[in-house]
């Protein structure tokens, strides 16, 4: 695995690039506080019911 | 102390990949990634077993190679309920953000609550000693809640699928690959992130 290398200066303007962010937007919030409706609407599979895996062992 | 789970790193080249993933799977990919993480590992598809949940007709942009944002949710969202697991549906954030936050502060959050997050942007901003700097343009990649800091700066997990392992890449180099793409296609920040957290190991 390759770190990625960056000149100092890249990686300085790429940081001064960056928006301020709120810490309330770093913060993990409460558990449950988290959870979404479902919302998406897909129509119908047009794969077969069970899901193709690799190794998995299923949900 | 715990970290997040990462599973085996997918690329888009793997063996047996159908050429149309080898071309343009880099969305579907990262789903595919993305799914892994946030199941623990229960659930591994392929990118092409992915692929499968949503007909060419179906796409936002069947005319165009590669999936939208949409395209990513409506598959995942097929393959979370195949599953039996709802969380396995990665929701495209561009413009409903998380948690009432939006853009780069949307992702943050999202990794901070622990979600699994695919973004897309123009990879010519990754470094060129890298895997992902053999490609330049349109691109989309997987990004963990994993970090760490290097060199005084965060860094995430990600997966790209043009590289054959998973790498390290700093936050501020996401966000430009990011924000190139959006402002090149006056667009918000494209990206989605699953509905489950990423389980700890």
């Amino acid at each position: 695995m390759t770190e990625p290398t960056y000149t100092d200066d890249e990686l300085a303007a790429a940081e001064a690039e960056l928006p301020p962010i709120d810490p309330a937007d770093t913060e993990r919030v409460a558990p449950g506080d988290d959870t979404e409706a479902d919302e998406v609407d897909d129509g119908e599979d047009v794969a077969d019911d069970i899901p193709d895996d690799i190794e998995g062992d299923g949900a | 102390m715990a970290d997040y789970y990462t599973g085996p790193h997918q690329s888009q080249y793997a063996p047996g990949q159908s050429a149309v993933t080898r071309s343009a799977g880099c969305t579907w990919t990262a789903g595919a990634n993305g799914i892994d993480d946030t199941s623990g590992g229960k659930r591994k598809p392929t990118p092409d077993a992915l692929h499968k949940r949503l007909a060419k007709g179906e796409e936002t942009s069947p005319g165009t190679p590669g999936w939208s944002l949409p395209d990513l949710e409506k598959a995942t969202h097929r393959f979370a309920k195949a599953s039996g697991n709802p969380g396995l549906t990665c929701v495209n954030r561009t413009t409903s953000g998380f948690l009432g936050a939006y853009g780069w502060a949307g992702m943050k959050k999202a990794w901070a609550n622990g979600r699994y997050v695919v973004i897309q942007g123009d990879s010519d901003r990754f470094a060129n000693n890298t895997c992902s700097g053999k490609f330049d343009g349109d691109h989309a990649i997987g990004v963990s809640p994993k970090s760490r800091v290097a060199n005084g700066k965060v860094q995430r997990w990600i997966n790209d699928g043009i590289c054959p392992k998973g790498r390290w890449e700093y936050e501020a180099i996401i966000y430009a690959y990011a924000k190139k793409l959006a402002d090149a296609s006056g667009t918000p920040l494209r990206w989605g992130a699953f509905k489950a957290a990423v389980p700890k190991e």
